[in-house]
């Protein structure tokens, strides 16, 4: 589980594409914790609410209830599935179809990979472009949520923050490629449910 | 019409083919598509697909599911599963084989996922059923048959995905869920039962000895038991008694797994590190492919795709179970490379609207369609759970393809039993809330 790819990445390419190497390895990690602050946050905030409405059906006198929990999960949510997608991508953890790709000799399946990075980049970076529009527009127009008039912006921009450090890996990606570099930082991925490893106890 | 909808699908066939990022292959190719074929602002209106679709409230309970998920894989689950029902199982024929079964419908009641569920269950049974010298393809079959029942029995990451697509209420694809995979369930049990009565050699001589374990014995397994028990009152009980929606049942779900870790003494740091990790991973991984979906969703309906299927596949006269039969194989057929929720947000903008014009039930269908996810999984070459087994008893996947086969034969059986008897999936749920 040692990280020998990024060592041997810093060592034989040019200092700028390192230093790029390590700002997007920094972004990576620092939208993996916040994304995974928001999934801890949007836990409590569920329980909380359970807790309080049970508490009102056991005690009808004391109303208490959370009333922007519903709203707000919906936004952690969605800020934690997009903040993690770019840890996710450099994991190797994002979801891709491998059966045709497999089949190939190793020099075309780099040519391939090539592309399909590159081509996933260029997706992912509409994306990004378009979320980041919409969250600009929504924040100069001043839109609110209708339930707590909650500036919409702010949810808008981590969604399309996340989507914007998953085009800079994805960028990164493809000049791994282009290098001939290991593409998936081993040392990101655990062992979890979705998993194919296997801890016997 | 046909032009566009060739496009679309060569396209989408190249670019899922060539390895691809299935959420950003759904994404890219609806955006590039729709840019071809209509002059519409889609700059514009894919972050208000996006932004809507993330922040669904009824979604919230996937994430919840899953960290619940993470933390009851850490748990000692698996071991405790088998002490309790051994005793009991011992009493049927067909003796512990029935554990796979019976431990898998059980945590199934507790996790919503198939991986997960045939890995905890399997981990300890399996090997437990090859170290005493039972069939081993029984009992490696009958594991990959029931750890399918994952997604089935609720709660389930495939029905939440699903319930959110379709805008079907996830609750009553919860509850419509319960009495097949019971019937599934039940089904395998019997299917052991008839193998091992024919087959004496599968079960080895020296475990008839377990028909005369004592009584009290057998009941003081069953508080081996308690921890599953308790979950499922938790999650399943707060859910079906109405006293909470599936994303509150999870995050109850939640706090009640960190106290069967907790108490099993597995909160390490490392483990809660791990699954902290391994579940923003996971909810990344199905955000993207969530994302990818619901734009490639609104961009094949505002082609008018959808409608222009459901007449084209009305003028073709089809019988309902003709339709099914055929959406049957063409579901084994995508299987082969895609898993199961790619598989599920890539057909269901043109598939919905076929099936609900021939009549079935938006309800029914989501449960046909976790069938038919589950088979997915069962079945080379991108058989999840098959791996699963493999990493547990280290065969060859054609053997355990193989021994898997009747299992997998019973299921497709199974779903031309549910086509004949629709009721039979739509009946809880209408008991229960009209």
């Amino acid at each position: 589980m040692s990280k020998p790819e990024t060592r041997s990445t810093e060592a034989t390419v040019p200092g700028l594409f390192s230093f790029y190497v390590r700002v997007v390895h920094w972004l990576a990690i620092v939208g993996g914790v916040l994304a995974t602050l928001c999934l801890v946050t949007l836990t409590f905030l569920v329980f909380a609410e359970v807790i309080l409405s049970a508490w009102t059906k056991l005690f009808p006198g004391a109303h208490a209830d959370i009333p922007v929990a519903w709203e707000y999960s919906g936004y952690l949510m969605g800020a934690a599935f997009m903040l993690g997608s770019s840890i996710t991508m450099r994991a190797g953890g994002h979801v891709r179809v491998t059966a045709l790709i497999g089949m190939l000799t190793p020099k075309v399946r780099h040519a391939v990979e090539c592309f399909t990075t590159a081509v996933g980049m260029l997706f992912s970076g509409f994306l990004s472009y378009a979320l980041l529009m919409a969250a600009y527009r929504s924040f100069l127009d001043g839109n609110v949520s209708f339930a707590s008039y909650t500036p919409l912006w702010i949810p808008q921009t981590a969604i399309a923050v996340g989507a914007s450090f998953l085009t800079l890996a994805l960028i990164e990606r493809l000049i791994r490629c282009f290098l001939g570099l290991e593409l998936e930082i081993h040392g990101l991925k655990v062992v979890s449910t979705s998993d194919l490893d296997i801890t016997k106890d | 019409m046909s032009l566009i909808i060739t496009t679309l699908l060569v396209s989408l066939l190249v670019v899922l083919g060539s390895g691809i990022w299935v959420g950003l292959s759904l994404m890219g190719t609806g955006v590039t598509v729709i840019s071809l074929f209509r002059d519409i602002p889609i700059d514009k209106l894919l972050p208000q697909y996006v932004f809507n679709i993330l922040t669904t409230s009824e979604l919230v309970a996937l994430p919840l599911f899953v960290i619940m998920g993470e933390f009851l894989f850490r748990t000692k689950l698996s071991r405790s599963l088998f002490n309790g029902l051994a005793p009991w199982m011992g009493l049927l024929p067909g003796r512990l084989l029935h554990v796979n079964i019976v431990g898998c419908s059980i945590f199934a009641a507790i996790s919503g996922s198939s991986a997960a569920t045939t890995q905890v269950v399997g981990r300890i049974s399996l090997t437990e059923l090859l170290r005493r010298g039972y069939s081993r393809d029984i009992a490696i079959g009958s594991l990959a048959g029931a750890g399918t029942l994952g997604f089935l029995i609720p709660p389930s990451t495939v029905m939440i995905i699903y319930g959110v697509l379709a805008e079907e209420s996830v609750l009553r694809l919860f509850t419509a869920g319960f009495l097949p995979g019971i019937l599934m369930a039940m089904l395998f049990m019997a299917t052991i039962m008839i193998r091992t009565t024919i087959n004496k050699d599968a079960i080895p001589e020296s475990e008839k000895q377990l028909r005369h374990v004592s009584m009290s014995e057998r009941f003081m397994a069953l508080k081996e038991l308690a921890p599953a028990l308790f979950l499922i009152l938790v999650v399943l009980g707060s859910m079906y008694g109405g006293l909470a929606t599936p994303s509150e049942a999870a995050a109850v779900g939640v706090f009640g797994a960190v106290l069967v870790a907790a108490l099993q003494g597995g909160l390490s740091v490392k483990a809660v590190r791990d699954v902290a990790l391994s579940s923003m991973q996971t909810c990344s991984m199905i955000g993207l492919i969530i994302v990818g979906a619901t734009i490639l969703g609104n961009v094949t309906s505002f082609l008018g795709i959808p409608s222009f299927m459901a007449s084209f596949v009305s003028e073709l006269q089809l019988s309902p179970y003709m339709l099914i039969f055929v959406l049957t194989c063409v579901y084994l057929l995508l299987g082969c490379f895609l898993e199961g929720f790619s598989m599920i947000v890539t057909t269901l903008p043109v598939v919905l609207p076929l099936v609900t014009a021939a009549g079935f039930d938006k309800i029914w269908f989501g449960v046909f369609l976790v069938i038919v996810v589950e088979l997915a999984q069962i079945t080379p070459p991108v058989g999840f759970n098959l791996f699963i087994i493999q990493g547990v008893t280290g065969d060859g996947i054609g053997y355990i393809t193989r021994v898997t086969l009747p299992f997998v034969a019973l299921m497709l059986a199974y779903i031309a039993f549910l086509a004949a008897f629709p009721e039979f999936v739509t009946w809880l749920p209408t008991v229960l809330y009209g």
